[in-house]
């Protein structure tokens, strides 16, 4: 079955200006995406700051107000025009957010926000609710007595693993990953993400990993979307993605990450990303693509099938025996 | 062997906390030599930051201070400097570019100002309006004069970074410093202002000391490389010989812990435990606690051994340590 499956999915922001506070342009964060994700499938959503990649992940799972488009969780169709909709949902669509410092309210002890979500959605009896948040704590590698302490008193990866506590206690279908690691040191990083593998194996869950790390992208995920200026220029299984990237934005990506080989120099690609404002007309990466040709400059491709990747590209890369 | 340009010996930086007065760096010492880039990578809180501060003397005050050690560049201890001989020193000699940007320019004045102020202060050159065109056009503006007038937020990250990276070697210094200079990039620029920074350093010959987290970056464009953990120098060498084969058992783990976008096996290896606060520095290896080999004499402090090339401090290469001291400070000397 597939957990979520999202159409023609757009989430603008308005920009008001002038005396009246007019509506005189949009910000287009999420610009008609289409994105699946089955069970116990691990898909990461990639790209640069302010491609629009936590804004999707949050309108997925009904945090910010979708503009237009279709989304389905769960094989529901959602009524994306009210908040609502999503309510029945929010217990198997869990999301944790990058910087642990701020997703924990300072004024309550661990044990309160690992309760809270419990109470509400009626997860067990009010007696055993210390039991199960000890279990949960356990569960996550913390030691039970953290339970009355405060979020403060812990380090970066303690907190992230609090806050996956909290997300798993609600036994979730789904949990979406926003950048959970980068604000994290690379020794504790690797704990994290094998927490998480772990507790995704044992509870069947599917998760969706937002960043902008493609190493970690790399290690971890079953299919990656490539997202650039709100729209996704590529969708590939991990292998093909890697061994064989198909839109010029992604061989770019690959190509400047600086590696430990000091025999691969990292290649750089030319400019800035626009502003989602001003989105350029005709291809979005026109602006810094090698490859240019005029055909690019008319209307942004449609994502179509080119070997066992989907590519929006007019000229997408090919190799040998494709 | 190129001569050193900068020396620091013992360099330590303590805080003044409510409990006392904590060493948040202990003994660091390291060499930097003419014309080289050299790196110096550890996770957040290891006192990386902290130490590319003290060598401008540019440590927050009050709170912290430099506790003991040297700094010594071309032979001059930058401790002993007057106020006035250190703010001549600061940017001529040697030039910082910090991690973000956007906080290291005043947002109130355009950026054409705040580079024309280095040249009023300094009274370095005669035409500092051309030469300040010139560098704009070295960091890849083709059209300076925009820039001149633009205030620093209607600028990208990756253009004021390059506009540090202008303001940071305009001056020629001998030793650029730069903390964590595209932490706060995207990939893209990020591999654009290193290439930047590297072709700018290969050109006039600078040094550059590279302080980052990115194990990386340091791979890609120092030289030589220093590990610091828990406010020490844990592993110091050549940075080829380093990523053949790390000796300490933390620098092994920070590379195992590395996703690694060149190989097939998804398996991340992470470090148990984690970072000690510096209230909780143990006496002896800071890193015994998560160190698989820790036996018994890491209960001491370990120093500075120095085996297969390099400097690492930990007891497990005890024996390896050439035992005549002549051959060890020889060996101590090549390592550095």
């Amino acid at each position: 079955m597939k957990m979520i499956e999202a159409k023609d999915l757009r989430t603008w922001f308005p920009i008001s200006g002038g005396v009246f506070g007019r509506t005189i342009g949009y910000v287009r964060a999420v610009d008609g995406v289409d994105l699946t994700v089955s069970e116990q499938e691990i898909v990461s959503i990639v790209g640069e700051s302010g491609c629009g990649k936590s804004t999707l992940g949050q309108s997925l799972v009904g945090l910010l107000p979708v503009t237009s488009g279709s989304v389905e969780l769960q094989g529901r169709t959602l009524d994306i025009s009210m908040a609502k909709s999503w309510r029945p949902f929010r217990k198997d669509f869990q999301i944790i957010f990058q910087d642990p410092f701020t997703s924990l309210n300072p004024r309550h002890t661990i044990f309160r926000i690992l309760s809270e979500p419990l109470r509400i959605h009626h997860i067990c009896k009010a007696n055993l609710i210390r039991d199960y948040c000890t279990q949960l704590l356990l569960k996550v590698g913390l030691s039970p007595e953290y339970l009355d302490r405060f979020p403060h008193e812990f380090s970066g990866g303690q907190r992230q693993r609090i806050a996956i506590a909290r997300s798993i206690g609600l036994r979730p279908r789904v949990i979406i990953c926003d950048e959970v690691v980068s604000a994290l040191d690379v020794s504790v990083q690797a704990q994290i993400i094998n927490l998480l593998l772990d507790l995704k194996r044992e509870m069947g869950l599917s998760l969706v990993f937002i960043t902008h790390d493609l190493s970690l992208v790399k290690a971890i995920s079953d299919r990656v979307y490539v997202m650039y200026l709100g729209k996704i220029v590529e969708e590939a299984g991990t292998k093909d993605l890697f061994s064989r990237p198909r839109h010029p934005y992604t061989e770019a990506l690959l190509q400047s990450i600086p590696t430990l080989d000091r025999a691969i120099r990292p290649k750089t690609l030319g400019g800035d990303v626009p502003s989602p404002v001003n989105v350029p007309v005709g291809c979005v990466f026109q602006g810094r693509c090698p490859y240019v040709q005029a055909t690019c400059r008319t209307v942004h491709p449609e994502i179509r099938e080119v070997g066992a990747s989907k590519v929006a590209c007019y000229f997408p890369l090919t190799y040998n025996n494709d | 062997m190129s001569n050193t340009l900068l020396h620091v010996e013992d360099l330590s930086v303590g805080f003044r906390l409510d409990q006392g007065t904590v060493a948040v760096t202990d003994s660091v010492s390291f060499d930097i030599y003419e014309g080289e880039v050299f790196g110096l990578a550890g996770e957040s809180g290891c006192g990386k930051t902290i130490t590319a501060l003290a060598l401008l003397r540019l440590l927050p005050k009050p709170g912290s201070m430099i506790l003991s050690g040297k700094i010594l560049f071309k032979g001059t201890d930058i401790l002993t400097l007057t106020l006035p001989q250190l703010r001549d020193f600061r940017g001529r000699e040697i030039s910082m570019i910090f991690q973000e940007p956007s906080a290291a320019l005043n947002p109130l004045l355009p950026v054409g100002k705040q580079m024309h102020e280095l040249f009023e202060y300094h009274r370095a050159a005669d035409r500092p309006a051309e030469r300040i065109r010139e560098i704009l056009n070295r960091v890849g503006f083709p059209d300076p004069d925009r820039i001149l007038n633009s205030y620093p937020h209607e600028l990208s990250g990756g253009m004021l970074q390059r506009i540090m990276i202008a303001m940071a070697v305009v001056l020629r210094p001998s030793l650029i410093i730069a903390d964590e200079p595209t932490t706060a990039l995207d990939v893209t620029v990020q591999a654009q202002i290193m290439e930047l920074l590297y072709e700018m350093q290969q050109a006039a010959g600078t040094s550059v000391l590279l302080i980052t987290h990115n194990l990386c970056l340091i791979a890609q464009y120092a030289k030589r490389i220093a590990i610091m953990y828990a406010g020490r120098i844990v592993e110091s060498g050549e940075c080829g010989v380093f990523l053949d084969k790390p000796l300490h058992p933390y620098s092994q783990g920070l590379l195992r812990a590395l996703p690694d976008l060149r190989s097939d096996d998804p398996t991340l290896f992470p470090i148990p435990g984690q970072v000690p606060q510096p209230i909780d520095y143990a006496s002896g290896c800071r890193f015994i606690d998560r160190c698989p080999h820790a036996f018994a004499p890491c209960k001491n402090k370990p120093p500075l051994f120095s085996a297969q090339n390099r400097l690492v401090a930990c007891y497990l290469y005890e024996n390896e340590t050439h035992s005549d001291d002549h051959g060890a400070s020889e060996n101590r000397e090549k390592a550095l």
